[in-house]
């Protein structure tokens, strides 16, 4: 949350050694649709996690209720419960990672000139780039392609459709990568994320 | 060299660097798993398995109970459980030297049944007991010490999401892990106990004159009661093979909800935020866990955990040395990395190890645990003491002056934990969860 503030009282001017006035406010301009797009990703996110975790309470309370009072086990529940956790976690891991929030130890680099500082948030920030490019995007495509025929016993979608939400979250994880890249180096964003500390730990 | 060297070399040298680095931990383990894949089946079988593997990795039903105990915790933080439980402990140990310290242990102890988590335990007991402890003369670094040092209870007293973890990596059973946590989270307790009686001794004036009459204690307790039940439901639901572990997260979420709506403590307004943030913690952890699955496919398929084994075996095969070697690179790892990252990438590791030598896999998870939970109030990264001393109002500083004689008693009970496996084992093997 505080990088909105940072961002908002540091829109910074000065770009570099060219002189082109018209450069800064340029993009700055290009910035400020990013950060409205990244404000709206973020509360669709957002409802997406509240939704699908009332959705998991819902369907595993009934799992309950069918097996222990009704003495019939809904068997749909178990595969439904499993994928729609899988989403929401998935989602609310790229949803973190707008907010710099992943777990992090910044005890080393906290300690660095800011110079140093900058240069390791860029690499970090084109290092998780690469790893979603990779992972989720190649990687979740190629899943989902090989499995999109196969069917979920009991519920109407295949794996192959659920698998989509892995190239979907390296999008969203590089989109937000790209964001914070650009605001360490144009908009004065802290280059070590400041730690939540309250964060509970498990 | 040899691809195996190579692989290892990355895979180690890529996670040590990535995290000394500040890489999220996730990423940090993740990249060099798949770089490693990339060296053994080129990047196209690399890209294709690690997708794989992070969709799989957190594709469990038993992982379930992992947001439910989180949103459970967050359920009661806000809608008033912590408080009713608090004042509970303060009448259990209101007569004692230091009430106020020893109320702190209690209440954390306590809220440890409940939840699966130890920071909100420690958030909540401290904003409520820091006023009165600092009006009644307590150093409020002290009494920040005494919450950060008690709170960690709450990961070894079930339920226990750090268990949760533990027991996916090593392919345990929950419940029998749940039983391991109670006699070394008593241990914990105890030890926190033991800690402020001697600070009282040099404390008299620290003596409260707080003297409920029997009329109001019992209306604490009676308030209490539903919070207390809960762990009835919830354990005991556990212990009988009533319900999964996952199922009785589900109704500890139900009944806090309840609760907080029948005696109105709960904004209804907060809940899409106590949702959220629920969810946000669970993608957290998720992640880790995915990923993991990356790191655990390079680990089974290099064999890497086989050679570290041997080359440990080579010098001793002594358990009592290994467990020791094991447990100081744990604590020193545990210092500055979370519990869930360092279970999760040290567990598929040493756990071949410790077994070869005889030692049983609940067991280590209760020593892994325990040691995790000093890890979370050491300094220099250590959440329960940062909380602790944030809901204190009070500097880092001063707190961990007067944690450390609490950490150093903590490192003996680690040493308990360590070499007398009954006090995890006894109460398990005695219901059945291990066969003798």
């Amino acid at each position: 949350m505080d990088t909105n503030q940072d961002a908002e009282a540091n829109p910074r001017e000065e770009t570099g050694q060219d002189g082109a006035a018209a450069e800064p406010e340029r993009i700055y301009k290009t910035f400020t649709a990013l950060e409205l797009i990244r404000t709206v990703t973020d509360r669709v996110l957002g409802l997406l996690c509240i939704v699908l975790f009332v959705v998991l309470v819902i369907v595993v309370t009934w799992q309950v209720i069918s097996r222990t009072v009704l003495n019939d086990p809904a068997p749909w529940t178990e595969e439904a419960s499993r994928f729609t956790f899988v989403v929401l976690a998935l989602l609310g891991a790229a949803l973190v990672f707008s907010e710099r929030g992943h777990i992090a130890v910044e005890l080393l680099v906290s300690k660095f000139p800011r110079t140093a500082q900058l240069a390791v948030a860029v690499a970090v920030e084109l290092i998780v780039i690469f790893f979603a490019l990779l992972v989720f995007v190649v990687g979740g495509y190629r899943v989902a392609e090989n499995a999109w025929d196969q069917q979920i016993s009991t519920l109407p979608v295949t794996v192959g459709q659920v698998y989509m939400v892995l190239p979907l979250v390296g999008i969203l994880i590089i989109f937000y990568s790209i964001y914070h890249l650009i605001a360490v180096l144009l908009n004065g964003e802290r280059p070590v994320p400041s730690v939540e500390e309250t964060a509970e730990v498990i | 060299m040899d691809t195996l060297t190579i692989t290892t070399i990355v895979l180690i040298g890529g996670i040590a660097v990535g995290i000394a680095l500040g890489l999220p931990v996730a990423v940090a383990m993740g990249l060099p798993s798949a770089l490693a894949i990339v060296i053994l089946l080129g990047w196209e079988g690399a890209a294709l398995t690690s997708a794989q593997r992070v969709f799989s990795g957190s594709n469990s039903f038993a992982l379930l109970a992992i947001p439910f105990f989180i949103l459970a915790g967050g359920l009661m933080t806000n809608g008033g459980i912590a408080s009713r439980l608090i004042d509970l402990a303060q009448v259990l140990a209101g007569r004692l030297p230091a009430s106020l310290a020893q109320t702190t242990v209690v209440a954390n102890t306590m809220f440890g049944a409940v939840s699966g988590a130890s920071v909100a335990s420690a958030a909540a007991v401290g904003t409520v007991l820091s006023p009165p402890m600092k009006k009644n003369g307590y150093d409020p670094a002290f009494s920040a010490a005494v919450n950060a040092a008690a709170s960690p209870a709450g990961m070894l007293i079930p339920p226990s999401n750090t268990f949760i973890v533990y027991s996916l990596v090593s392919g345990t059973s929950i419940a029998a892990l749940f039983m391991a946590g109670i006699g070394p989270g008593l241990l914990w307790a105890a030890v926190c106990f033991v800690m402020v009686a001697f600070y009282a001794r040099k404390h008299p004036e620290l003596r409260s004159t707080y003297r409920p009459t029997l009329r109001q204690a019992l209306v604490v307790f009676l308030r209490a009661l539903p919070a207390l039940a809960l762990i009835l439901v919830v354990i005991g639901g556990i212990l009988v093979g009533l319900f999964t572990a996952t199922e009785s997260a589900v109704i500890a979420v139900l009944y806090a909800f309840v609760l907080g709506l029948v005696q109105r403590t709960l904004p209804i307004r907060e809940l899409p935020k106590v949702l959220l943030d629920a969810a946000k913690t669970t993608s957290i952890v998720m992640l880790l866990i995915g990923v993991s699955g990356i790191l655990a496919w390079v680990l089974s398929y290099s064999r890497i955990p086989e050679t570290i084994s041997k080359s440990l075996l080579g010098f001793t095969d002594n358990p009592a040395i290994i467990l020791a070697i094991i447990m100081v690179v744990l604590l020193l790892a545990g210092t500055i990395m979370d519990p869930t990252p360092a279970i999760l990438i040290f567990t598929p590791i040493f756990l071949p190890v410790v077994v070869s030598v005889g030692v049983d896999p609940i067991h280590f998870g209760a020593m892994m645990v325990f040691n995790m939970c000093l890890g979370n109030i050491s300094p220099p990264i250590g959440n329960n003491l940062f909380v602790a001393a944030r809901v204190g109002n009070v500097k880092i500083e001063p707190v961990i002056g007067r944690l450390m004689p609490f950490f150093w008693a903590l490192c003996i009970a680690l040493l308990i934990v360590t070499y007398v496996p009954e006090l995890s084992t006894w109460i398990p093997t005695q219901l059945g969860f291990i066969s003798k």
